[in-house]
């Protein structure tokens, strides 16, 4: 754990405030000073400007912990599919892009990730809709009814490998099926990941049960 | 004081939550202190705001 803190310095100087925080706090409770100036001006420190920077950075170090492979694992549901892509033998969309370094532990995010203007805040929503399903109607699902019942919500947008793959590249269209589908994958009528194609992007995806 | 004692142990149980996050970024806890934790720590530096003006306001009203 001290590697992964020391990793990042957001994790650090969310902990150093916090530590510095409830030590000045924890001498409040136990000294019961008299509310002189000096007591005001250390809890201003305690109370209002440590915590405010322990949020601030929480929040950040929180949504960058949100985008991790972990993270989306962490619910039971989603464990095939991360497993899947912790598979360094499988060779599903899903995996090979999470042994590839761009994207690495954040594979899950940068393939379902939103990439418009308001793409950020947009899948953070979709994520807060994803916690507060699996909290009330599938925390006690199993796996088997959980891969019949969860899909994806709406189909998957050939944007979305378009923000990597633009299809300008004359490497890519050197391909005959990329250049011959070209109109069709760009308006989406052709998905990247149909079966045939680059697809199922997960093991168990359009697979009939 | 009891205010703000009130607003000392809030503090801490916002803190708490937000560092349960930070080691363990799991869905819970990432909640958690987003929203709790935040409402908590609000809460509490309302309470010391509120403490910290009348006091001053009373300081005042003592000195004139």
């Amino acid at each position: 754990m001290v590697e992964w803190i020391s990793s990042n310095p957001i994790f650090a100087v969310a902990l150093a405030c916090a530590g510095g925080s409830a030590l000045l706090v924890i001498w409040f409770l136990v000294r019961r000073p008299l509310l002189t100036h000096a007591t005001k001006l250390v809890l201003l420190m305690a109370i209002g400007i440590l915590p405010i920077a322990t949020a601030t950075t929480g929040n950040v170090a929180g949504f960058e912990a949100t985008k991790t492979r972990e993270f989306c694992g962490s619910c039971h549901v989603m464990t095939p599919y991360s497993d899947d892509s912790n598979d360094v033998h499988s060779t599903t969309l899903a995996s090979r892009h999470a042994r590839n370094k761009l994207f690495g532990d954040e594979n899950c995010y940068g393939c379902h990730a939103n990439y418009g203007m308001y793409g950020t805040v947009l899948t953070k929503l979709g994520g807060l809709r994803h916690v507060y399903l699996y909290v009330l109607d599938y925390r006690n699902t199993s796996l088997a009814d959980a891969r019949k019942s969860i899909h994806i919500r709406t189909p998957f947008q050939n944007s979305t490998c378009m923000h990597c793959h633009s299809t300008e590249a004359p490497i890519w269209n050197a391909v005959k099926e990329h250049a011959s589908l070209l109109p069709r994958l760009r308006d989406g009528s052709i998905s990247c990941a149909s079966s045939g194609c680059h697809g199922p992007a997960h093991p168990f995806s359009k697979v009939p049960m | 004081m009891t205010a703000l004692r009130v607003s000392a142990v809030l503090t801490l149980l916002g803190l708490a939550l937000m560092v349960w996050s930070i080691v363990a970024p799991t869905p819970l806890p990432v909640m958690l202190a987003m929203t709790l934790g935040q409402l908590f720590g609000t809460v509490a530096f309302g309470i010391y705001l509120v403490v910290v003006v009348r006091d001053i306001r009373r300081a005042r009203a003592a000195a004139k």
